[in-house]
Protein backbone atom coordinates (compact mmCIF):
# COMPACT_ATOMS: atom_id res chain seq x y z
CA UNK A 1 0.00 0.00 0.00
CA UNK A 2 2.08 3.34 -1.12
CA UNK A 3 1.72 6.05 0.48
CA UNK A 4 -0.24 8.18 -1.60
CA UNK A 5 -3.09 5.51 -1.35
CA UNK A 6 -2.89 6.43 2.97
CA UNK A 7 -3.43 9.71 1.93
CA UNK A 8 -6.22 9.40 -0.26
CA UNK A 9 -8.40 7.14 1.84
CA UNK A 10 -7.30 9.44 5.25
CA UNK A 11 -8.74 12.32 3.66
CA UNK A 12 -12.09 10.58 2.61
CA UNK A 13 -12.15 9.34 6.29
CA UNK A 14 -11.43 13.20 6.94
CA UNK A 15 -14.52 14.42 5.17
CA UNK A 16 -17.15 11.98 5.72
CA UNK A 17 -17.43 11.09 9.06
CA UNK A 18 -19.04 7.58 9.89
CA UNK A 19 -18.47 6.20 6.57
CA UNK A 20 -17.23 2.63 6.84
CA UNK A 21 -13.78 1.60 5.09
CA UNK A 22 -15.37 -1.48 3.33
CA UNK A 23 -17.75 1.09 1.58
CA UNK A 24 -15.22 3.42 0.73
CA UNK A 25 -13.47 1.04 -0.93
CA UNK A 26 -15.58 -0.43 -2.85
CA UNK A 27 -16.74 3.14 -4.03
CA UNK A 28 -12.69 3.81 -5.14
CA UNK A 29 -12.82 0.27 -6.94
CA UNK A 30 -16.02 1.52 -8.74
CA UNK A 31 -14.17 5.29 -9.46
CA UNK A 32 -10.88 3.81 -10.30
CA UNK A 33 -12.94 1.88 -12.92
CA UNK A 34 -15.05 4.68 -14.26
CA UNK A 35 -11.74 7.06 -14.04
CA UNK A 36 -9.87 4.76 -16.17
CA UNK A 37 -12.62 3.68 -18.47
CA UNK A 38 -12.98 7.52 -19.78
CA UNK A 39 -9.44 8.59 -19.40
CA UNK A 40 -7.63 5.82 -21.32
CA UNK A 41 -4.52 6.53 -19.11
CA UNK A 42 -3.87 2.72 -18.19
CA UNK A 43 -2.12 1.61 -20.98
CA UNK A 44 -0.53 -2.09 -21.55
CA UNK A 45 1.22 -3.30 -24.74
CA UNK A 46 1.03 -6.57 -25.52
CA UNK A 47 3.27 -8.18 -28.19
CA UNK A 48 1.22 -10.37 -31.10
CA UNK A 49 3.17 -12.90 -33.08
CA UNK A 50 1.35 -12.74 -36.29
CA UNK A 51 1.40 -15.51 -38.29
CA UNK A 52 1.45 -15.31 -42.45
CA UNK A 53 -2.46 -15.56 -43.88
CA UNK A 54 -3.98 -15.32 -40.17
CA UNK A 55 -6.39 -12.51 -38.79
CA UNK A 56 -7.20 -13.00 -35.26
CA UNK A 57 -5.39 -13.37 -32.46
CA UNK A 58 -5.93 -13.94 -28.70
CA UNK A 59 -4.74 -11.10 -26.11
CA UNK A 60 -4.80 -11.44 -22.58
CA UNK A 61 -3.06 -8.62 -19.95
CA UNK A 62 -1.98 -9.48 -16.40
CA UNK A 63 -2.19 -6.26 -15.23
CA UNK A 64 -6.03 -5.20 -15.84
CA UNK A 65 -9.17 -5.84 -17.15
CA UNK A 66 -9.14 -5.03 -20.97
CA UNK A 67 -11.26 -2.46 -21.79
CA UNK A 68 -10.37 -0.68 -25.27
CA UNK A 69 -7.91 -1.71 -28.11
CA UNK A 70 -5.86 1.64 -28.54
CA UNK A 71 -3.91 0.41 -31.66
CA UNK A 72 -2.08 -2.02 -33.38
CA UNK A 73 1.33 -1.32 -34.75
CA UNK A 74 3.35 -3.31 -36.81
CA UNK A 75 7.37 -4.06 -36.44
CA UNK A 76 7.70 -0.11 -37.82
CA UNK A 77 5.93 1.06 -35.25
CA UNK A 78 2.96 1.44 -38.32
CA UNK A 79 -0.50 1.79 -36.92
CA UNK A 80 -1.99 -1.78 -38.53
CA UNK A 81 -6.32 -1.36 -39.59
CA UNK A 82 -7.91 -3.75 -36.51
CA UNK A 83 -10.67 -4.32 -34.68
CA UNK A 84 -11.47 -5.77 -31.29
CA UNK A 85 -13.45 -8.76 -30.65
CA UNK A 86 -14.98 -8.73 -26.92
CA UNK A 87 -15.34 -12.13 -25.28
CA UNK A 88 -18.24 -14.45 -25.30
CA UNK A 89 -19.31 -17.33 -23.15
CA UNK A 90 -17.38 -19.74 -25.13
CA UNK A 91 -14.45 -17.96 -25.90
CA UNK A 92 -12.97 -16.58 -22.53
CA UNK A 93 -10.05 -14.06 -24.33
CA UNK A 94 -10.32 -10.91 -26.22
CA UNK A 95 -9.60 -11.14 -30.01
CA UNK A 96 -7.51 -9.04 -32.37
CA UNK A 97 -8.97 -9.21 -35.94
CA UNK A 98 -6.57 -7.89 -38.32
CA UNK A 99 -8.12 -6.14 -41.61
CA UNK A 100 -5.35 -7.61 -43.41
CA UNK A 101 -3.82 -10.74 -43.46
CA UNK A 102 -0.46 -10.29 -42.40
CA UNK A 103 2.47 -11.27 -45.69
CA UNK A 104 5.15 -11.94 -43.64
CA UNK A 105 5.61 -13.33 -40.00
CA UNK A 106 6.52 -10.47 -37.59
CA UNK A 107 6.19 -9.40 -33.99
CA UNK A 108 2.92 -6.80 -33.90
CA UNK A 109 2.14 -5.01 -30.63
CA UNK A 110 -1.31 -4.56 -29.44
CA UNK A 111 -1.57 -1.25 -27.22
CA UNK A 112 -5.20 -1.73 -24.98
CA UNK A 113 -6.52 0.60 -22.21
CA UNK A 114 -7.28 -1.43 -18.64
CA UNK A 115 -9.92 -0.96 -16.46
CA UNK A 116 -8.68 -2.58 -12.69
CA UNK A 117 -9.19 -6.06 -12.45
CA UNK A 118 -11.78 -6.28 -9.31
CA UNK A 119 -10.45 -9.65 -8.13
CA UNK A 120 -7.38 -8.23 -6.74
CA UNK A 121 -7.25 -5.82 -3.89
CA UNK A 122 -8.39 -2.21 -4.84
CA UNK A 123 -4.80 -0.75 -3.47
CA UNK A 124 -2.74 -3.29 -5.87
CA UNK A 125 -5.26 -3.07 -8.89
CA UNK A 126 -3.38 0.14 -10.30
CA UNK A 127 0.33 1.32 -10.46
CA UNK A 128 1.37 3.46 -7.92
CA UNK A 129 1.68 6.54 -9.86
CA UNK A 130 -1.74 6.22 -11.21
CA UNK A 131 -3.04 7.08 -7.21
CA UNK A 132 0.45 9.82 -7.15
CA UNK A 133 -0.76 11.42 -10.18
CA UNK A 134 -5.01 11.83 -9.91
CA UNK A 135 -5.17 11.23 -6.15
CA UNK A 136 -7.30 14.52 -5.71
CA UNK A 137 -9.85 13.23 -8.88
CA UNK A 138 -10.39 10.17 -7.18
CA UNK A 139 -11.06 11.50 -3.66
CA UNK A 140 -13.58 13.68 -5.25
CA UNK A 141 -15.14 10.55 -7.09
CA UNK A 142 -15.43 8.93 -3.88
CA UNK A 143 -16.68 11.59 -2.08
CA UNK A 144 -19.43 12.20 -4.77
CA UNK A 145 -20.66 8.89 -5.09
CA UNK A 146 -20.75 8.17 -1.38
CA UNK A 147 -22.71 11.58 -1.02
CA UNK A 148 -25.22 10.54 -3.17
CA UNK A 149 -26.14 7.38 -1.29
CA UNK A 150 -29.35 8.22 0.41
CA UNK A 151 -30.42 8.00 4.17
CA UNK A 152 -25.97 8.01 5.54
CA UNK A 153 -24.77 10.17 8.13
CA UNK A 154 -23.30 12.05 4.75
CA UNK A 155 -25.97 12.22 2.11
CA UNK A 156 -25.56 15.67 1.17
CA UNK A 157 -26.29 16.25 -2.70
CA UNK A 158 -25.47 19.89 -2.99
CA UNK A 159 -21.69 18.80 -2.11
CA UNK A 160 -22.27 15.63 -4.51
CA UNK A 161 -22.69 17.75 -6.92
CA UNK A 162 -19.77 20.16 -6.24
CA UNK A 163 -17.20 17.00 -6.06
CA UNK A 164 -18.75 15.42 -8.86
CA UNK A 165 -18.42 18.27 -11.09
CA UNK A 166 -14.41 18.48 -9.89
CA UNK A 167 -14.60 14.56 -10.86
CA UNK A 168 -15.40 14.88 -14.21
CA UNK A 169 -12.51 17.70 -14.54
CA UNK A 170 -9.87 15.32 -13.48
CA UNK A 171 -10.97 12.50 -16.22
CA UNK A 172 -10.66 15.36 -19.04
CA UNK A 173 -6.96 16.37 -17.57
CA UNK A 174 -6.02 13.08 -17.46
CA UNK A 175 -7.67 11.96 -20.68
CA UNK A 176 -5.97 14.88 -22.20
CA UNK A 177 -2.78 14.22 -20.65
CA UNK A 178 -2.84 10.38 -21.52
CA UNK A 179 -3.91 11.50 -25.36
CA UNK A 180 -0.61 13.76 -25.81
CA UNK A 181 1.58 11.19 -23.88
CA UNK A 182 2.04 13.19 -20.92
CA UNK A 183 4.26 15.98 -22.70
CA UNK A 184 3.58 19.28 -22.59
CA UNK A 185 2.29 21.37 -25.63
CA UNK A 186 3.28 17.34 -27.36
CA UNK A 187 0.93 14.86 -29.19
CA UNK A 188 1.26 11.25 -28.38
CA UNK A 189 0.90 10.40 -32.43
CA UNK A 190 4.34 10.06 -34.15
CA UNK A 191 5.10 9.96 -37.77
CA UNK A 192 5.31 6.45 -38.85
CA UNK A 193 8.79 5.39 -39.01
CA UNK A 194 8.40 3.81 -42.30
CA UNK A 195 7.66 6.78 -44.30
CA UNK A 196 10.08 9.06 -43.08
CA UNK A 197 12.33 10.99 -46.08
CA UNK A 198 15.88 11.48 -45.12
CA UNK A 199 17.55 13.81 -46.34
CA UNK A 200 16.26 17.35 -48.44
CA UNK A 201 14.26 17.02 -51.64
CA UNK A 202 12.29 19.21 -53.79
CA UNK A 203 8.51 19.31 -53.41
CA UNK A 204 7.39 19.50 -57.60
CA UNK B 1 -12.35 0.38 31.58
CA UNK B 2 -15.24 -0.52 29.55
CA UNK B 3 -15.55 -1.24 26.10
CA UNK B 4 -18.29 -2.61 23.43
CA UNK B 5 -16.59 -5.59 22.28
CA UNK B 6 -18.47 -8.89 23.41
CA UNK B 7 -22.04 -10.16 23.67
CA UNK B 8 -21.31 -9.75 27.42
CA UNK B 9 -20.06 -6.05 27.06
CA UNK B 10 -23.50 -4.77 25.51
CA UNK B 11 -25.53 -6.80 27.85
CA UNK B 12 -23.87 -4.66 30.29
CA UNK B 13 -23.64 -1.42 29.15
CA UNK B 14 -27.22 -1.60 28.48
CA UNK B 15 -28.00 -2.84 32.12
CA UNK B 16 -26.11 0.39 33.15
CA UNK B 17 -28.70 2.73 30.74
CA UNK B 18 -31.14 0.38 32.35
CA UNK B 19 -30.80 1.11 35.74
CA UNK B 20 -30.49 -2.53 36.24
CA UNK B 21 -27.07 -3.16 37.57
CA UNK B 22 -28.60 -5.06 40.56
CA UNK B 23 -29.27 -8.73 40.71
CA UNK B 24 -32.06 -10.36 40.53
CA UNK B 25 -32.38 -8.26 37.02
CA UNK B 26 -35.86 -6.66 35.55
CA UNK B 27 -34.04 -7.77 32.47
CA UNK B 28 -32.94 -10.87 31.24
CA UNK B 29 -29.61 -11.92 30.02
CA UNK B 30 -32.01 -13.66 26.87
CA UNK B 31 -34.25 -10.69 26.21
CA UNK B 32 -30.79 -8.12 26.39
CA UNK B 33 -29.33 -10.69 23.31
CA UNK B 34 -32.45 -10.75 21.80
CA UNK B 35 -32.04 -6.84 21.39
CA UNK B 36 -29.09 -7.18 19.95
CA UNK B 37 -30.11 -10.02 17.44
CA UNK B 38 -33.03 -7.32 16.32
CA UNK B 39 -30.66 -4.41 15.90
CA UNK B 40 -28.83 -6.25 13.32
CA UNK B 41 -32.17 -6.26 12.03
CA UNK B 42 -32.77 -3.02 11.92
CA UNK B 43 -29.47 -1.88 10.77
CA UNK B 44 -29.76 -4.80 8.08
CA UNK B 45 -32.81 -2.56 6.96
CA UNK B 46 -31.62 1.04 7.29
CA UNK B 47 -27.92 0.92 6.68
CA UNK B 48 -27.19 -2.71 4.79
CA UNK B 49 -23.53 -0.84 3.66
CA UNK B 50 -22.45 -1.48 7.68
CA UNK B 51 -23.32 -5.67 7.03
CA UNK B 52 -21.17 -5.51 3.80
CA UNK B 53 -18.19 -7.84 4.29
CA UNK B 54 -18.93 -8.25 7.57
CA UNK B 55 -17.90 -11.76 9.48
CA UNK B 56 -21.16 -13.64 10.77
CA UNK B 57 -21.37 -15.58 13.35
CA UNK B 58 -24.60 -17.79 12.72
CA UNK B 59 -24.74 -20.01 16.23
CA UNK B 60 -28.42 -20.13 14.96
CA UNK B 61 -29.48 -20.43 11.36
CA UNK B 62 -31.62 -18.92 9.62
CA UNK B 63 -34.63 -21.76 9.06
CA UNK B 64 -35.69 -19.20 5.70
CA UNK B 65 -33.05 -17.08 3.04
CA UNK B 66 -34.87 -14.52 1.09
CA UNK B 67 -31.62 -13.68 -0.55
CA UNK B 68 -31.05 -10.61 0.95
CA UNK B 69 -28.37 -9.46 3.54
CA UNK B 70 -27.47 -11.71 6.27
CA UNK B 71 -27.39 -10.68 9.79
CA UNK B 72 -25.25 -12.22 12.66
CA UNK B 73 -27.13 -13.52 15.75
CA UNK B 74 -26.21 -14.33 19.24
CA UNK B 75 -26.75 -15.97 21.88
CA UNK B 76 -26.55 -15.76 25.74
CA UNK B 77 -24.71 -19.68 25.33
CA UNK B 78 -21.74 -17.67 24.10
CA UNK B 79 -21.68 -14.63 26.00
CA UNK B 80 -17.69 -14.11 24.97
CA UNK B 81 -18.60 -13.86 21.29
CA UNK B 82 -17.52 -10.50 19.78
CA UNK B 83 -19.78 -8.60 18.02
CA UNK B 84 -18.33 -7.31 14.30
CA UNK B 85 -20.15 -3.83 14.53
CA UNK B 86 -17.84 -0.88 13.37
CA UNK B 87 -16.82 1.29 16.47
CA UNK B 88 -18.84 4.27 15.08
CA UNK B 89 -22.07 1.91 14.86
CA UNK B 90 -21.56 0.29 18.79
CA UNK B 91 -22.89 2.68 21.38
CA UNK B 92 -26.42 2.94 19.09
CA UNK B 93 -27.01 -0.60 19.13
CA UNK B 94 -26.86 -0.35 22.86
CA UNK B 95 -29.51 2.38 22.48
CA UNK B 96 -31.45 -0.33 20.42
CA UNK B 97 -31.22 -3.03 22.88
CA UNK B 98 -32.25 -0.69 25.99
CA UNK B 99 -35.70 0.98 23.93
CA UNK B 100 -36.32 -2.84 22.55
CA UNK B 101 -36.07 -3.65 26.26
CA UNK B 102 -38.02 -0.79 27.99
CA UNK B 103 -40.93 -1.24 25.01
CA UNK B 104 -42.33 -4.14 26.81
CA UNK B 105 -42.77 -2.89 29.98
CA UNK B 106 -46.23 -1.88 30.78
CA UNK B 107 -45.62 1.57 32.88
CA UNK B 108 -46.10 4.79 30.74
CA UNK B 109 -43.05 6.29 31.71
CA UNK B 110 -40.84 3.76 30.57
CA UNK B 111 -42.69 4.30 26.90
CA UNK B 112 -41.10 7.79 26.58
CA UNK B 113 -37.80 6.38 27.54
CA UNK B 114 -37.93 3.22 24.88
CA UNK B 115 -39.01 6.07 22.27
CA UNK B 116 -36.08 8.25 23.12
CA UNK B 117 -33.71 5.08 22.97
CA UNK B 118 -35.38 4.19 19.10
CA UNK B 119 -34.78 7.78 18.10
CA UNK B 120 -31.47 7.80 19.48
CA UNK B 121 -30.55 4.63 17.49
CA UNK B 122 -31.81 6.16 14.46
CA UNK B 123 -30.97 8.92 14.44
CA UNK B 124 -27.32 8.01 15.18
CA UNK B 125 -27.49 5.39 12.42
CA UNK B 126 -28.59 7.85 9.84
CA UNK B 127 -27.54 11.43 10.77
CA UNK B 128 -24.63 13.38 12.02
CA UNK B 129 -25.18 15.89 14.81
CA UNK B 130 -24.13 19.46 13.49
Amino acid sequence: MSADFDILINSVRARLPSALDGVVRLELQNVLKDFLSESNLYVDTIPISVLVGQTDYHIFSINGIINRLMTVTDNYNNPIPCSLVPPTLTVQDFVVRLAIKPSTAATFNAYVALTPDPSVPVDQSVPDWVIAKYREGFEDGILARMMTQPAKPYSNMKLADYHGRKYRKAINLARNEALHAYKFRGQGWGFPQGFVRSGQYQRI
Amino acid sequence: MATLETVSDYVTQSRILLQDTVQPYRYDDESLVTGLNFAFYEIARIRPDILINITLTQRVAPLSSTGDADVPNYSTAYESDPVYLPAMYRVSAVYFICGWAQLRDTEDTQDTRAAAFMNKFTASMLTLPS
